[in-house]
């Protein structure tokens, strides 16, 4: 009940976050004076890139969380997979939104550059744990191989992040972490974009909450399924047992048999 | 409005609605489907 309670406060809040986000982005913001209005865009698109980190860092928490002996529980699995997805829907928007202000900026929609080249790679590693978790198996093993993969994947989330140090890129380097006392954003441009991560973080944590009912309820389901199935199973069993016992000592009936004089059932 | 500004809100917020939708609903039928099979087990037992 108080998980319901909680999980409908974030939504509402996010909602509302998100509404707050458009409406100073759009509206209340001045235009830049080098970008214009095209500037816009970029009170969503660190955002959502932030929250593709976020999500795959608690996917990749959880997923140590299940390898560890101690802490293994399948309902860290369920929490991974859970953020897992989230982050690939906001990878995708990541890409999207970058591409939409790359071609006025850059005049391509798309280039090589090094950032946008490891963002496709993690893109691509995040779809690849996703499919890998469609193949039939026990939860249990799924939850390893899934784990396994998480962790992996994870190693180009750093490499993301740093690739405008390491490489000479298009994409501009480092801009929020750089946000301070010398800056030169406009008060208001800079409050408009720290909302976006708030509130794109809390649409994360929405999300990641519903994903995990999901899945949790998913499980329960199928548990169910497989004790259904297990009950038919060993009805047949029975029934087949009482046949064979039936054909290896004929003088035992089956209840329903009903005996005639000339061995034929009447009509 | 700049139409690219246009697009890209555009499309984080589409996006995201879609995705919540999809949650909202695929949720509800779950919760639908354990609520069935328990009426019908607690049925079986009585």
């Amino acid at each position: 009940m108080t998980t319901t309670l909680v999980r409908k406060a974030v939504g509402v809040t996010s909602l509302a976050l998100v509404a707050a986000t458009v409406v100073m982005g759009l509206f209340v913001t001045p235009p830049d004076v080098v970008q214009g209005n095209l500037a816009r865009l970029l009170y969503v698109h660190p955002p959502v890139a932030w929250v593709a980190y976020l999500a795959y860092g608690v996917t990749s928490i959880a997923s140590g969380l299940y390898l560890w002996r101690p802490t293994r529980s399948l309902k860290w699995d369920r929490i991974a997979v859970a953020s897992a997805e989230v982050g690939v829907v906001f990878t995708g928007l990541t890409l999207v939104t970058g591409s939409i202000w790359g071609r006025p900026a850059w005049g391509v929609w798309w280039t090589w550059d090094a950032r946008l080249t490891t963002t496709a790679i993690l893109f691509v590693l995040y779809l690849g744990y996703l499919a890998l978790r469609r193949i039939p198996l026990s939860p249990e093993t799924r939850a390893k191989r899934s784990a396994v993969a998480a962790l992996i994947a994870f190693i180009d989330v750093p490499i993301v992040h740093e690739s405008v140090v390491w490489w000479r890129t298009l994409h501009q380097g480092a801009t929020v972490a750089t946000l301070g006392a010398n800056t030169k954003v406009h008060g208001i441009m800079a409050w408009t974009l720290l909302l976006g991560f708030i509130a794109f973080t809390m649409v994360y944590i929405w999300m990641a909450m519903v994903r995990y009912r999901v899945e949790t309820m998913s499980a329960e389901i199928e548990a169910h399924q497989l004790e259904a199935w297990e009950a038919e199973r060993m009805a047949e069993a029975d029934t087949s047992d009482a046949a064979i016992g039936r054909l290896l000592d004929p003088g035992t009936r089956a209840p329903d048999e009903v005996p005639t004089d000339q061995g034929v059932a009447p009509r | 409005m700049n139409p690219y500004v246009t697009a890209g809100y555009s499309a984080v917020l589409v996006t995201l609605a879609v995705y919540a939708a999809w949650l909202v609903i695929k949720s509800a039928r779950l919760r639908r489907a354990i609520l069935k099979a328990g009426s019908t087990e607690a049925g079986g037992r009585a």
